[in-house]
């Protein structure tokens, strides 16, 4: 397997990193090497054609065919998404025009793929969104970012002007840009902001696609389910689906985390690659920086999905393919497609406690559960760490991260549940030996994941 | 006919008052939120479960009557 090298700029710090970008034939980062930015409509146009707009149900059909999946975390099916908006919004009154909301937010720190995406192809981020638009009947598009995701923010609002200029056939589009953070990405808390409230989740009583902003239709997409979209109408079903599997069709856009100073790679995994694939770093000729940076670890764990993902012992996924229904089998899920793997010498409960408390900090803090709940099991775990907890505590943790699956308006809790519950097993040594008071032997420090301090402002 | 109890987490405030009313169906859990114990409301539970609803200071309780094809919450 060959991977192609080419350096791209870290559209966070600027710094060059050694992000792989996917096997030959990549498809939403194909194109002109990353180095050059972002991608002009006029090379957009004409690498890839003009965008088909053709008839809305047919198009819709040829999404169900592809069988593409949100992005975003979910993975949802994208045409029943669609298709529901579209029905709301026929059986509605002409005033229930629905909004179409690209959700460029990445509010997860472990990935970088959605502002890569945006930094480097707006167009097809675009092209995507005038597709669902038109399939949904929505005539206005809102690109919802991040604050700090500048250089991303920066391509979509050039790539808006260009397209004006243009004259294309386009919804009208709004670049907006609301707080960094965690919970402001979910798709509720994105039609909040929307609605000039604050970024944070709500409790529905229907579906956004049915009764979202305003009471209107609203469909939230991830930005990379929208380059998907862009590339099905051009090239058809058949064509995305021979990426993938059968049942996990199309390529996917995976941030691998492997140590050392330079962070995260971003990889376009075209033929499903496996966890270990993943994980073993490209042969020093065949890094951008021509295999000076430290190149990895032996992992002993790996973190599978972002930090509200799973965890899973290394040599249980290291032969499991990155694909949904493969991790599905192992009971986890690609979520937003991050890999981060955590040394054999580093120590597990740690790395859940560091997460925990993170994650905690960032409950939007409306319901009880997630507030107070993520709460405390952050606190166990940092008594875990310190090792002045006990078993007792262990097992009143694991009652406790039952009372809280399920008990928030949004899915932020049951996810750090997710991760806990699956540390608690995959570490079960280490936790085991911290319950006992007992050194756990951890000689390495955990990872320099991303860990940005909470916006205090949430609009 | 069969009824389901919602609670809308981002207004409780964890007073407690509904489990005074409707302590059949409802009890609170470890933080003092309540907790659904039934998932579907029996018809005898109705009358307590209703007086649990106007009860409630946050008005965080709503009977969701059947049927609701649009599903619960978060998909699409
Ligand atoms: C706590 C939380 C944070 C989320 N953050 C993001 C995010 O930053 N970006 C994103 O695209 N989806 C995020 N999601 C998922 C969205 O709610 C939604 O499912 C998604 O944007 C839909 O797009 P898709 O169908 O294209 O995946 C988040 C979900 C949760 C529960
Ligand atoms: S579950 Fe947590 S993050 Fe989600 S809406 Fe409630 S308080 Fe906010
Ligand atoms: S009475 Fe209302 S606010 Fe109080 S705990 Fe019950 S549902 Fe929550």
């Amino acid at each position: 397997m060959t991977l192609a090298r080419s350096p791209v700029l870290d559209p966070l710090t600027d710094r060059t990193l050694p992000y792989r970008m996917g096997q030959p034939g990549g498809r939403l980062l194909a194109g002109r090497p990353p180095r050059l930015g972002a991608e002009p409509l006029r090379d957009h146009a004409a690498r890839l054609g003009p965008l088909p707009l053709g008839d809305p149900r047919r198009v819709l059909e040829e999404l169900e065919r592809s069988g593409l999946t949100g992005r975003g975390g979910g993975g949802f099916p994208v045409a029943r998404k669609l298709a529901a908006a579209r029905a709301a919004a026929s059986a509605g009154c002409a005033h229930h025009v629905p909004h179409v909301v690209v959700n460029a937010s990445e509010s997860e720190p472990a990935s970088v793929k959605d502002r890569t995406l945006c930094t480097l192809r707006p167009h097809l981020v675009l092209d995507g969104a005038a597709v669902a638009a038109a399939i949904a009947g929505a005539n206005r598009v809102v690109v919802y970012a991040h604050r700090g995701t500048d250089r991303a923010i920066e391509a979509l609002r050039l790539a808006v002007a260009e397209r004006r200029a243009a004259g294309l056939p386009d919804p009208a589009w709004l670049v907006g840009v609301g707080p960094a953070r965690y919970v402001s990405g979910e798709a509720s808390a994105a039609a909040s902001w929307l609605e000039g409230g604050e970024a944070k989740p709500r409790a529905l009583r229907l579906p956004l696609a049915v009764g979202g902003i305003a009471g209107r239709p609203t469909v939230v997409h991830n930005v990379e389910t929208m380059a998907h979209v862009a590339l099905i109408v051009r090239f058809g079903a058949d064509w995305w689906r021979q990426a993938g599997t059968m049942a996990s069709p199309g390529s996917r856009l995976v941030t691998v985390h492997r140590g050392g100073p330079r962070g995260a790679e971003l990889l376009e995994m075209v033929a499903p690659l496996t966890v270990g694939t993943l994980l073993t770093p490209p042969a020093p000729e065949d890094r951008d920086d021509g295999g000076r940076s430290p190149s990895s670890y032996e992992p002993g764990a790996v973190l599978i999905g972002g930090y509200a993902g799973r965890w899973a012992a290394a040599d249980a996924v290291e032969g499991v393919p990155f694909t949904s229904d493969a991790l599905a089998a192992v009971g986890l899920a690609p979520g937003c497609g991050v890999v981060a793997p955590l040394p054999k010498e580093a120590c597990g409960v740690a790395a859940m406690a560091t997460l925990a408390q993170w994650l905690a900090a960032e409950s939007a803090g409306q319901c009880g559960p997630c507030l107070f709940g993520l709460a405390d099991v952050a606190e166990g775990l940092q008594r875990l760490t310190e090792r002045v907890s006990s078993r007792r505590e262990v097992r009143n943790l694991r009652l406790l991260l039952g009372d809280i699956r399920g008990k928030g308006a949004c899915h932020h809790p049951d996810g750090v549940v997710g991760m806990v519950e699956s540390g608690l097993d995959v570490f079960a040594d280490d936790v085991d030996r911290h319950a006992r008071r007992r050194p756990c032997g951890a000689t390495a420090d955990l990872p320099a994941w991303p860990f940005p301090a909470p916006e205090e402002a949430w609009r | 006919m069969t009824a389901r109890l919602r609670i809308d987490r981002t207004r409780c405030a964890g007073h407690g008052i509904c489990v005074l009313f409707a302590g059949r169906t409802i009890d609170l859990d470890a933080w003092g939120f309540p907790e659904v114990l039934e998932e579907t409301i029996e018809p005898h539970a109705l009358p307590a479960v209703r007086r649990a609803i106007t009860s409630c200071p946050r008005q965080a309780l709503s009977l969701e009557e059947p049927p609701s094809p649009a599903g619960r919450r978060g998909t699409p």
